[in-house]
Parts: structure tokens; sequence; C-alpha cells
């Protein structure tokens, strides 16, 4: 059986008016009544309850305190980046420079390579003492 | 009776919870009481750790290239080079200035002979009495790093 367009929508044309034709019939007063049971009868609105409400606000506040406490523990000056362009060392220069300033200084006094050398067993036979 | 908690019941819990968690976000180094690590130093404190490197700097203009010369070297070592040069900064530390000079200037002429003759000056220098080495030197003074003739017993010490 074939579905001729024209005739479907001549077809539902002709039961909406019948249905509003209908609907005119049912008296103002059963039509309310239709209404409020038709409502009553549709899923509430989702809402949050209050207690977890609570433990919401209660746990965003402990975040943001926690944050504030936490960022006030962190020295005020210098983060990396700040001494890295001043020409701060590096790990690995600090590494190199020894254990203390004055050795830090020293280190650049010779040739690291003469360094090296010195601690080489060979230069330990050479040596004067 | 509600048993529920009331919220401020329930941050003041949060706040308790919350506390241990934020003293413990501090240096990620976990270093000993006393000094915190480079990076939780102040700016002032770096400085002061700084200070005698860039005093050093500043009242050395012509040995500044040098300088950074060497420490792009320190750089490009490796953590067992960097080891074993700061064992040999130990050994010239204890060095008198004589034997400073002396070992200065058989590094620089060790460095620029080709292997077979520099085993061979090493085999001179074992046998040479103390007398022998001092004219060694005086005949083959140690050079600084531009060339020129480096001054005896000249040792920042």
């Amino acid at each position: 059986m074939t579905t001729d367009p024209q005739a479907a929508t001549a077809f539902d044309r002709h039961a909406r008016a019948l249905h509003a034709a209908a609907i005119e019939q049912v008296p103002t007063r059963a039509l309310h009544q239709l209404r409020m049971r038709r409502r009553a009868a549709a899923p509430a609105p989702a809402r949050v309850p209050a207690r977890i409400r609570g433990w919401s606000v209660a746990t965003a506040c402990a975040a943001v305190f926690a944050v504030a406490v936490g960022v006030r523990m962190v020295p005020s000056e210098a983060p990396v980046a700040v001494m890295a362009a001043a020409g701060a060392p590096s790990s690995a220069t600090t590494a190199a420079l020894a254990d203390d300033p004055i050795d830090a200084v020293a280190s650049l006094d010779e040739d690291p390579d003469f360094y090296l050398w010195l601690a080489s067993s060979d230069a330990q036979l050479l040596a004067l003492e | 009776m509600q048993s529920v908690p009331t919220p401020l019941l329930a941050f003041v819990v949060a706040i308790a919870m919350a506390l241990p968690l934020a003293s413990r976000a501090q240096a990620p180094g976990a270093s000993p009481p006393g000094m915190p690590a480079w990076d939780s130093l102040t700016r002032q404190q770096r400085e002061i750790l700084v200070a005698p490197l860039r005093d050093r700097w500043d009242a050395s203009p012509g040995k500044r290239p040098e300088m950074l010369q060497r420490a792009e070297r320190w750089q490009q070592m490796t953590p067992e080079q960097r080891r074993q040069g700061r064992q040999g900064m130990q050994r010239w530390k204890d060095m008198s200035p004589e034997a400073r000079h002396q070992m200065r200037a058989l590094h620089g002429a060790l460095r620029e002979l080709p292997d077979a003759e520099r085993a061979a000056l090493r085999e001179r220098w074992k046998a040479m009495a103390p007398e022998q080495r001092r004219a060694w030197v005086a005949a083959h003074p140690p050079r600084d790093a531009h060339g020129a003739t480096a001054a005896r017993a000249r040792d920042p010490r």
C-alpha cells in the first residue's frame, strides 16, 4: 500500500479538527482537573538535599583556606624563573662549584681539565710532594 | 532532632583534615632542619651565597672570558668528572706555591706533546732530582690562558 503525502496531510488536518471540536465539548471544570492530575503525575525537578549543599560549601571553604595557608608558607621572594633570569647558577653548576661559595670561586681559578688531571694517578706520581 | 551535622561543623572537620596537608606542602626537598634547598632560599640569601663569585667577576674584567669558559666546562663534565675535579681542587689547595708552579708547567707541557713524547717526558720527570725539576720548570714556565708566561707563585691563597 503506497502512502500519498497529500492524502496523509489531509487526513492529519481532519483528525486535528475533530480533536479540537471534541475538546470544546469537554466541560471547563473537567479540563482543569485533568491538568492538575497531569502535573501531579509528572516527575518533580531534582533538588539538592540541604545536607549535601552544606558539605559542598564547607569543602569549598576548607579548600580555599588550605590554599591560603599553603601560599603563606611559600617564600615570597625569588621564584626559580626570576633567579634563572638573573643568571643564578643552575643545579649542574652549583653541583660543580663544590661545597661552599669560596670553593665555587676557586673552581674558576684554573682550567677544570687541569683539576681533573691533578686528581689522576698520573699527576700524583709526578707531583713534587 | 536532626542527626545530620551542620555546615559549620562540617567546615571545622574539613579544616582539621586540610591543615596537615597544607603543612606538608613545604619545601619539596624535605631537607633537614637548617637551610632549605636552593629553590626555597630567599633572593637575599642567594645574593649572599653568590656574592663571592660576583665580587671576583667584578674585580677581574680581563679574566671574565676564561671564567665563563671554565664555568661552561664544569657544566659539560659528567658528575664523575666533577667529583674528580673537586678532588683535584682539594689537592691543589694542599700544594705549596712551588709545587703548584711546577704542576702548572708540567701539565702545560704534557698537554701539547704527542703521546710518545708525553710518555717520555713523564719518565724523565720521575727520574729528576728536585734541583733538576726546578731547572726544567725555569726553562719551561707555565703559560696562562692567553699564552703568556705566568708569574711564578702568584697564588690566591
